[in-house]
């Protein structure tokens, strides 16, 4: 199935397939995920992010610039305090991984205080990301630092470094490469984006930072993982039986201890998952976008006269 | 291709009938509706035109025939391969016990003595509309009206790809509404505040302490940041004990359990949720004519 949306401007497919695939795959889905929802799941996303760059597009034109910065793209995602802490731990990471990679260009106080080469200490501390202090510019509230990870995600990680004992080494192997897919097409702060800008903008008409770029990374990588897990919760609503409060959890997703391999319920997930289908990922959309939650519901009260817009992944 | 054929003898006769295309065309139409059979049309087409014009009408007829039996074709072929499987392995039984006895009777076979199935669409005198049906309008109906109406408006025709949005449309606007219906009367769980899932799981007792809703397991999604290259990474899924026991716990923090409300949806539930929720039916002329038919099926002058 082609898609119609990525021929960009050579006229060649610019498409995410292959990541996409590779993501479902880590996310739960089957080590071949259906070849038709993956390209779904790639036209859902792009709309998505053409939407975003959209409103962000709105609100840099209000500041007065004409450039999508990261700070527009990170407003868009005020109201939720736990993705942007999510992209606060993000970018600790990522400045560790590049202060790892590259010792020497990180130091700004090194370089001499020439006036030549202080034009280039400032082209450094630019290139530096500034996505915390951008959240901490709209956090009000101080809420995104309420947010707290906790130590069942420790315990899990032990449980399923048990289980990854017992795989064989090349099933490991693809697996392990299937979670590290992403939207990215290199490391570093400056040469990562090329494919992921050439698919959103393919005639380049407007101006993104690389930024803004990598939020928006983050967020495609988001809206893949709603949607598997939404696909997965409406498996467990279909599978439920009255009187069987346990039944609904059979076959699902789980990180499975050893101890349980014989419980009469339970199946490992890693290579007995039916591919997620279409028909699940419609469904998933059209309970996304239902008229009775949420914008459109009952009791919600528009203040503002904006147009309701409603993206998965915030 | 059968679509080209179609547009070719369409135009053929639309040059041959001149002024009377509109007449002819209202013919046609009122054939789709089932307010004249095959052969009435068939005689007033041949009434309006001369009777060497009269081949363009035929040919027109039978493209069309052909692209509709086309699309509802493999059904049918499906449909009849396992007929015919069927009555084969049956007959074969039956021979097997009966060879030694000396009265052969054998029960007749009774596919032999049905009529011939006529196939669905735009060709045959079946029923047209969905509601008559009682299934849900399928691809070959669809694509059937929509190329009647696009010739109507001097389009060219339609193509497969719009039936597809519209069957699959169809399925979500009643999927919409009944999801409204029983959201009023079980309970629902939302994640992201949007979407709604497992409807008709066990609701906390509001009138009790609990801390069900503090934490749920399968909540924070899939992502993860971790020490990977790219800082991102599929979060370590719940294990399958803390997913039964927080199944256990709502259930030991529910109200007390009542019998479940299993009756199949009213008309009442219908009339009141539509009151409610007025935005499931987006058309305001659609949501109008339908309230008053649910209210006049609500009463009665006895009433």
């Amino acid at each position: 199935m082609v898609s119609y949306f990525t021929i960009d401007a050579t006229g060649e497919n610019t498409n995410f397939q292959k990541e996409i695939s590779n993501m479902m795959h880590g996310f739960g889905d089957n080590p071949n995920p259906n070849a038709a929802t993956v390209v779904l799941v790639e036209d859902i996303v792009l709309q998505q992010l053409r939407s975003m760059i959209q409103e962000a597009l709105n609100y840099s034109m209000l500041k007065g610039t004409n450039v999508i910065s990261n700070h527009e793209i990170i407003y868009l995602m005020r109201k939720n305090p736990v993705k942007l802490k999510r992209l606060q731990n993000y970018q600790i990471k990522m400045d560790h991984i590049d202060n790892t990679r590259n010792p020497t260009a990180a130091n700004p106080s090194t370089t001499s205080i020439l006036t030549g080469i202080v034009l280039e200490e400032e082209k450094e501390s630019k290139k530096k990301r500034t996505h915390i202090d951008v959240i901490k510019d709209l956090d009000e509230m101080d809420e995104v630092s309420l947010v707290k990870f906790d130590a069942i995600d420790y315990l899990r990680k032990v449980r399923a470094a048990k289980i990854t004992e017992s795989m064989s080494f090349e099933k490991y192997e693809a697996y392990h490469k299937a979670r590290c897919s992403s939207f990215r097409s290199g490391y570093g702060l400056s040469k990562g984006f090329v494919k992921l800008e050439s698919w959103i903008n393919p005639t380049k008409e407007l101006k993104i930072t690389q930024l803004a770029l990598e939020v928006l990374c983050f967020l495609a990588y988001e809206t893949v993982a709603e949607i598997v897990d939404a696909v997965f919760l409406i498996r467990q609503d279909s599978k439920k039986k009255s009187g069987d409060p346990f039944s609904k959890f059979e076959g699902g997703y789980f990180c499975n201890p050893q101890s349980l391999n014989n419980a009469v319920y339970i199946k490992s997930g890693y290579e007995g998952v039916p591919a997620i289908t279409v028909a699940e990922v419609r469904e998933v959309l059209r309970r996304y976008f239902t008229p009775t939650t949420g914008i459109n519901g009952l009791f919600h009260r528009n203040m503002s006269n904006d147009l309701p817009v409603r993206f998965i992944a915030i | 291709m059968s679509s080209d054929a179609i547009n070719i003898s369409r135009r053929k006769l639309n040059e041959v009938l001149g002024d009377k295309s509109s007449k002819y065309f209202n013919h046609m139409k009122q054939w789709f509706r089932m307010k004249l059979t095959k052969e009435e049309f068939d005689m007033e087409a041949r009434a309006l035109l001369s009777a060497d014009q009269v081949r363009f009408h035929n040919e027109f007829l039978l493209a069309l025939l052909n692209k509709v039996e086309g699309l509802a074709e493999t059904s049918i072929t499906i449909a009849h391969d396992k007929a015919i499987s069927h009555s084969r392995n049956s007959r074969r039984h039956k021979r097997n016990s009966r060879t030694s006895e000396k009265s052969n009777f054998e029960p007749a076979d009774l596919l032999e003595y049905l009529p011939p199935n006529s196939p669905p669409g735009a060709g045959s005198d079946g029923v047209k509309y969905a509601v008559q049906e009682i299934f849900l309008p399928d691809h070959a109906l669809v694509v059937g009206r929509f190329m009647l109406a696009a010739w109507e408006l001097g389009l060219e025709g339609a193509e497969d790809d719009a039936a597809d949005i519209i069957v699959v449309a169809v399925q979500n606007f009643l999927k919409n509404i009944i999801t409204a219906v029983l959201s009023q009367r079980k309970g629902y769980k939302l994640r992201n505040k949007r979407f709604m899932y497992d409807l008709g799981g066990d609701m906390p007792n509001m009138w009790l302490r609990n801390s069900s809703m503090l934490y749920d397991p399968q909540s924070e999604g899939r992502v993860h940041v971790d020490d990977s290259m790219d800082a991102l990474g599929p979060r370590c899924p719940p294990t399958i004990d803390e997913v039964e026991q927080s199944a256990a716990f709502e259930i030991a923090c529910s109200g007390p359990s009542t019998e479940p409300n299993d009756d199949k949806l009213t008309i009442e539930e219908f009339y009141n949720t539509l009151l409610t929720h007025k935005n499931v039916i987006a058309c305001h002329s659609v949501y109008a004519v339908n309230m008053e038919r649910l209210a006049v099926m609500l009463n009665h002058p006895s009433y």
